[in-house]
């Protein structure tokens, strides 16, 4: 860190930890004033959609899902989804239900990861997950109980806890017996139960005074909690078929970065993940789900940021309740049909991974192979935002030393969960007052 | 559920992600050592959140086959940790670019009382690490030396 004077003060922060990927954020006040602000994610040329060109359309959801380690379903769902919009093909009512099963799985583990181990830290005050473990034991290994029953969901439907490879364009290689389910059943009542009690400890937790009016942005569905299919609504107007995606979400290359911002109508800051999808769809979460977060006081129309803590804890618990719900619907399918045959075209998608909506946008040949292929990633979305929060937060808690702010900016990023590691390494953080 | 069988064996898993350049090392070696080395230990591939290794590691000798980064940025070497108390020790070593990185995981594992019997670590510096990107020549040249570390490993452990 470099010396105060007297009215400058310059901040380094060099290595964020527990956030997936690398990048740097990089502030100068002056006057307890920003100056400047630079978010830079290193996202390299996007390779990845490169790659994709000339391969089948069937390899999509098995390619994709390695983009991430950790919404491997997220890739895989958005994937598929466009391909069998190209191709006119609806998927049956017991494979909706499947892949809405698949996709609780993964926001179970990522959201524990995240709120325990990755960003429960910071409202403890402690430095990393084994420090806070050492006081926490307890939390930690229900946490890791919790996740371990989104990874066995994972595992029962895509055939491996990681990257799973049981789906397909059309459904799924092999579908699981009723009985398979039946262990998992009694895994997610423990789990829900850890959910609920973690959900109301957490809300104890103290959370920075910081609001603002975001413009909030999720998919939206009308009789259920928005996964994997929905319009893009917004709590500023936005209203459109994601169809539409690409006129009205554009990419902005910053002059001091290879990533890209993406921005709503050129001009307005975007706030995608579970905040957002909290705030617009209250109505669709499950009685008990509304019902705990009445307790805990989180109203659908929270400004903070950092309560997406409690957020991600909700998301938790109610997808605990919904896979229980689709477990106790479903029977096995004696014959389906989830073949399909490829036609020319082009066709947009949008789920919602854990940390907020995947845009997926491909277009094949009669025979399949994948002309182009654009993906925006959930951390692309949130980039501008996240970098704002900063900007506002470090103007905030300008009266803070250097390391309390750095610690305060550290958990500002991770309000986002951002998966960074889509794109590019470690976050790196540098804060200068001059 | 993902489990592995045969708890007399070592358990040599790889981390990292084939298609990110430099990362795909520890998949690479995984491949390579099911080719030609069957059966003298079982083998295991975890490309996001070491986490969900807890479970299958409790109790077992376990080699860890990763990419690394570290301040000298000398791309291709190899990097070997020897126990569980020299990797929580060790503090030039970035292990990986997940989320929680491999010695935070062993830490969490030793509190939570699931530690493996033993820990051997092989690292080696990567310098590429985009998404799409292929591994570069000098990490994909030192994959034969770490099958080889790794078997003369599991032999010596043999022995002793």
């Amino acid at each position: 860190m470099k010396p105060l004077s007297d009215n400058n003060r310059i901040i380094k922060f060099d290595y964020i930890a527990r956030v997936e990927g690398e990048g740097s954020f990089y502030v100068k006040l002056k006057d307890d004033k920003v100056k400047e602000s630079r978010l830079k994610i290193f996202e390299p040329p996007r390779f990845f959609e490169g790659f994709l060109q000339g391969r089948s359309f069937r390899e999509v959801p098995d390619i994709t899902a390695r983009i991430c380690g950790i919404c491997p379903v997220a890739y895989q769902m958005s994937s598929v989804h466009a391909m069998e919009k190209i191709c006119g093909y609806q998927a049956s009512p017991v494979i909706r239900s499947l892949r809405r099963l698949l996709y609780c799985g993964e926001w179970i583990e990522s959201h524990a990861l995240h709120t325990f181990m990755l960003h429960a830290p910071d409202f403890l005050g402690y430095p990393d997950a084994i420090t806070m473990a050492k006081d926490h034991k307890e939390w930690v290994q229900k946490a890791l109980i919790l996740k371990k029953t989104g990874n066995d969901i994972v595992n029962i439907l895509g055939g491996r806890e990681i990257h799973p490879i049981n789906v397909k364009v059309g459904g799924f290689y092999r579908y699981p017996q009723k009985s398979d389910f039946e262990e998992l059943r009694t895994r997610l009542k423990t789990a829900q139960e850890i959910a609920y009690d973690a959900t109301k400890w957490m809300s104890g937790l103290e959370f920075p005074d910081f609001e603002y009016d975001y413009e909030f942005v999720a998919m939206s569905h009308p009789s259920e909690y928005p996964m994997n299919e929905g319009r893009l609504i917004s709590n500023k107007g936005l209203d459109i078929d994601v169809r539409e995606y690409e006129k009205h979400f554009t990419e902005e290359h910053m002059y001091y970065s290879t990533t890209l911002h993406t921005l709503l109508d050129k001009v307005r800051v975007i706030f995608t993940g579970p905040l957002a999808r909290f705030n617009l769809n209250f109505e669709q979460l499950s009685k008990d789900s509304k019902k705990l977060a009445r307790e805990i006081k989180l109203s659908p129309n929270c400004k903070n940021p950092f309560k997406s803590l409690l957020v991600r804890m909700v998301e938790t618990f109610y997808a605990c309740g919904e896979a229980i719900d689709i477990i106790d619907k479903y029977k096995y399918p004696e014959k389906i049909e989830d073949h399909v045959e490829p036609k020319s075209g082009k066709a947009e998608a949008v789920t919602e991974a854990p940390r907020g909506i995947l845009f997926h946008r491909y277009e094949i040949d009669k025979k399949g192979i994948i002309k182009n292929a654009r993906i925006v990633a959930p951390t692309s979305h949130n980039q501008r935002i996240i970098e704002s929060d900063l900007r506002r937060l470090v103007e905030k808690f300008h009266h803070l030393n250097d390391q309390l702010l750095t610690e305060r900016c550290e958990q500002s990023v991770r309000n986002y969960d951002p998966c960074i590691s889509c794109s590019t390494h470690f976050l790196k953080v540098e804060i200068d007052r001059e | 559920m993902r489990s592995i069988g045969n708890k007399s064996i070592p358990l040599v898993i790889g981390l990292g992600n084939i298609y990110r350049g430099d990362d795909g090392l520890g998949i690479l070696v995984i491949n390579a050592l099911r080719s030609n080395h069957p059966g003298i230990a079982d083998y295991l591939t975890e490309e996001g959140d070491a986490t969900r290794l807890i479970d299958l590691w409790e109790g077992r000798d376990v080699i860890v086959i990763d990419a690394v980064k570290t301040s000298r940025q000398q791309s291709g070497r190899i990097h070997q940790i020897n126990s569980i108390e020299e990797l929580s020790g060790n503090t030039e070593i970035q292990f990986s670019t997940h989320s929680i990185d491999l010695s935070e995981v062993i830490g969490l594992s030793t509190l939570i009382e699931k530690p493996p019997g033993s820990l051997f670590f092989i690292g080696v510096e990567g310098s590429v690490w985009e998404m799409g990107a292929i591994i570069s020549d000098k990490v994909k040249s030192q994959i034969p030396e770490v099958v080889e570390m790794t078997i003369s490993h599991i032999r010596n452990s043999q022995k002793s």
